[in-house]
């Protein structure tokens, strides 16, 4: 399953934070992640293309939540050893992570304590609704 | 968990912790399909060019070997809640 979540209007995105900014971040994420060796950092894992894709992915995500009026915050950005964009966000005692991989599936698992069936829930997204849903989930 | 870099953080896990964890389940319909036992094997490194040789290294792994990657990434919330409630064995260099 993949997910599309395109916005065509840039209408109320403040630009001055939104895909520059991203942008900034994440080459500077991706220098630093370029320059340890403490990191796993997966063989294929480009650095710059990769930030641009993860800048980009996290414009749409943010210019999702703004335009609905949920709410946002920067999520730590990671990539994991599938080379498959990790967002995450805590809010209060919620916990919601993102994986976006490179044909644009994206998966998200919900938590909210430490049991894997009654406090954890997965999902795909495969539509706007669906991240509508866990931004309010996380926000709420 | 294992320092690589004297800037990183450590972690920790006991093994009774993970293996309490006795099973993580996918469903299909609200029906149980498939029920993984987890388990922390131990797998010493020894002699990979490059690293240094590491005899308490171990793995966690699920029985049987997971279809799809779902129950692995709730299985890493929940490693990541052990690990959290053990604290920080070594701070990383930022939080120093």
């Amino acid at each position: 399953m993949s997910l599309c979540i395109n916005e065509t209007s840039s209408t109320n995105i403040p630009k001055a934070q939104s895909w520059n900014a991203s942008l900034v971040d994440y080459k500077a994420l991706s220098q630093s992640l370029g320059d340890t060796d403490s990191n796993p950092i997966p063989s294929d894992f480009k650095h710059y293309q990769d930030a641009q894709w993860i800048g980009e992915w996290v414009d749409r995500l943010r210019s999702v939540a703004i335009r609905n009026g949920l709410w946002w915050q920067k999520p730590l950005v990671n990539m994991n050893i599938d080379s498959e964009i990790v967002l995450e966000w805590w809010h209060k005692s919620r916990k919601l992570t993102i994986y976006i991989s490179h044909d644009d599936t994206v998966d998200f698992v919900k938590v909210w304590g430490p049991d894997v069936h009654t406090q954890m829930e997965d999902g795909s997204l495969e539509s706007k609704s669906d991240l509508v849903s866990i931004l309010n989930w996380i926000a709420d | 968990m294992t320092q690589k870099a004297p800037t990183d953080g450590v972690v920790s896990l006991l093994t009774s912790d993970v293996r309490a964890t006795d099973s993580v389940k996918t469903f299909e319909n609200g029906v149980p399909k498939i029920t993984y036992k987890i388990d922390v094997v131990s797998i010493p490194l020894i002699g990979i060019p490059g690293e240094t040789d590491n005899l308490a290294h171990a793995e966690i792994r699920p029985n049987p070997e997971y279809k799809g990657n779902k129950p692995f990434k709730r299985l890493l919330e929940r490693l990541a809640f052990l690990a959290n409630a053990r604290q920080w064995e070594i701070p990383p260099y930022e939080l120093r």
